[in-house]
């Protein structure tokens, strides 16, 4: 029984003389969905690609479920949404399903089944007899997450899975990710903070080609420790003043000029009663928000922590 | 052996030619050999070949080509499905590079292969994709040979017999002819990320070793022996003596020639990135 579904070990990954991907050493935990996360040139892209066997490692190694990612075991057990791969131009997205289902063992009757169903999880039933190139980039991008939900893997790695839909969509492919986390381990990389925050229980943020940390998305939240508020203004330093007289008020964050944040953390052992005497203490102060969330936004954490 | 699963090269490469014949680039290849064939064997069912089988014709061929194949194919012989013959397998790089070169390469452009991986090894791709080209090839050349039989029963008269006797072992020739310039299309679409270039390297590679051939041939005729192993038409003398024993000792090579290309292009597929 492996508790690891993927280890990693010093990878690294150049493209000629440049290091996209140096010395990382992961640990993705069998049935916890994961996030990978970065800003643009961390590398994401590139261990992601490492991990699904569509790049090979200059250095290190890789196991998947136990296994090398080229071991032919591993077909059909894990299963992948490639960011930028192209479906064929010329041949029904239906009929498309159902022939990369005949390639995991579906008879053909079976496979064609298979492509209802993933179609209609996806909400794109009535395009099934479409060609590829009939279809907007977001049906495609739909298409192409409907092909990483066939049949019944152990591991699904989905690569900017809510890149270019809109809210109502990305909102239905959520559920239907959130939907399968009981059943499996999912990896999702994504540049929306907010989806990987929802859906994820763990983050790997990457900086530079390398590890920067590896975190649980409730620590890094803080969810009932903070309160984070979207103030009208930049709140001022002296802010911090204000809750001077409040011993439940353990920390202050600011954020950065123009984001108008302000982060209380509090001592948790009082329940609401923190968050009733913090909110009073804003209102004296004739201080007005227009947000309030428990915790800290996953998006600000990870920038603060990246800086 | 389980990286090579049976059922799953029948799947892909029944969907290899259910794409061949949906997509531009098969349809492309079917159309460009259609014509030529067509206008080919329009021409020869007027009758064109058969003073081919005249003695003086013969001794005209047998300064332009080979006199043993001049020999081989139009004494004693239906000369409309010979001179055929000798045009399918002189024209079979032209068609042959130009069809096979798109078994992985618009795939490693298009990132297709990555919705493909997760499902089939990388030796199961490369060989289902081989197979398929090699059955669509074939399927052309089966097509076509048969059309000229019945063109060269129509023609020349009193050939029946013959006409049936060549027939299976021309088509054979064929088949096993452009086998090796399938493997040397394997090998050279993967290496680039589209069909079209595929194609250029493939006829670029087969220009420049004939051309090499040529000029080390005026000097080093063993050498120029020997380097001309390395591109596939080799063969083609002994596939041009229209008869069983030739025909079998060509074929010996194929294995050579798949196994040394597919070899090649199998260990660039295995570690390159898609």
């Amino acid at each position: 029984m492996i508790d690891n579904i993927i280890e990693t070990t010093k990878l690294a990954k150049s493209f000629g003389n440049q290091w996209a991907l140096y010395d990382i050493n992961i640990q993705f935990k069998k049935g916890v969905t994961t996030g990978l996360v970065g800003p643009n040139g961390a590398g994401k892209t590139t261990l992601f690609s490492l991990l699904c066997g569509f790049l090979k490692p200059t250095k290190g190694s890789t196991t998947i479920l136990g296994l090398n990612p080229d071991d032919a075991e591993l077909r059909n057990r894990i299963s992948i949404l490639p960011q930028d791969a192209l479906l064929l131009k010329t041949i029904p997205v239906g009929k498309q399903l159902e022939m990369l289902a005949e390639l995991q063992g579906f008879s053909r009757k079976q496979a064609q089944d298979e492509s209802i169903r993933v179609l209609k999880m996806v909400n794109l039933s009535s395009s099934r007899n479409k060609n590829a190139d009939q279809l907007s980039h977001g049906m495609l991008k739909r298409i192409a997450i409907a092909q990483a939900f066939i049949g019944s893997p152990e591991l699904i790695l989905l690569d900017e899975p809510t890149a270019g839909l809109d809210p109502n969509t990305t909102d239905s492919i959520k559920s239907v990710i959130r939907s399968l986390s009981n059943k499996t381990s999912i990896i999702i990389t994504s540049h929306n903070l907010e989806v990987i925050e929802d859906l994820c229980q763990e983050v790997i943020i990457l900086k530079e080609g390398r590890l920067h940390s590896h975190e649980k998305i409730a620590d890094l939240t803080a969810r009932t420790k903070a309160l984070t508020f979207r103030l009208e203004q930049d709140p001022d330093i002296s802010i911090k003043d204000i809750f001077a007289s409040l011993p439940i008020v353990t920390d202050i964050k600011l954020g950065k000029q123009g984001q108008h944040r302000l982060v209380v953390y509090f001592n948790d052992e009082q329940g609401q009663m923190a968050e009733i005497e913090i909110l009073k203490c804003l209102a004296q102060a004739n201080i007005s928000y227009r947000e309030m969330i428990r915790g800290e936004r996953l998006q600000e954490t990870v920038a603060d922590r990246l800086e | 052996m389980n990286s090579l699963r049976l059922s799953v090269i029948k799947t892909l490469v029944r969907q290899d030619l259910y794409y061949a014949l949906k997509s531009a680039r098969g349809l492309l290849f079917l159309v460009f050999f259609g014509v030529f064939w067509f206008w080919v064997l329009w021409k020869l069912s007027s009758g064109n070949a058969q003073y081919l089988a005249n003695p003086e014709a013969s001794m005209i061929l047998s300064y332009i080509i080979d006199p043993k194949i001049a020999q081989a194919l139009f004494v004693n012989r239906a000369p409309t499905l010979s001179a055929f013959f000798y045009l399918a397998v002189s024209t079979v790089p032209m068609f042959v590079l130009f069809a096979a070169s798109d078994q992985t390469a618009n795939d490693i452009g298009s990132k297709y292969l990555r919705f493909l991986t997760p499902r089939c090894n990388r030796i199961e791709i490369f060989i289902g994709r081989f197979i398929g080209a090699v059955f669509l090839v074939s399927m052309a050349y089966i097509v076509i040979s048969l059309f000229a039989a019945l063109i060269s029963m129509y023609v020349d008269k009193d050939s029946f017999s013959m006409v049936m006797a060549d027939t299976p072992i021309i088509i054979l020739s064929l088949i096993l002819y452009t086998i090796p310039f399938v493997a040397l299309m394997s090998l050279c679409s993967v290496v680039v990320g589209s069909a079209g270039l595929s194609a250029l390297v493939g006829i670029s590679i087969y220009v420049v070793f004939l051309t090499l051939i040529s000029v080390v041939r005026y000097k080093l005729p063993d050498i120029a022996g020997f380097l001309s192993y390395v591109i596939p038409n080799s063969t083609k003398p002994l596939f041009l003596q229209l008869n069983w024993t030739s025909m079998l000792s060509a074929a010996v090579t194929v294995p050579f020639y798949v196994f040394a290309y597919g070899y090649l292009g199998f260990m660039v597929f295995k570690k390159r990135d898609i």
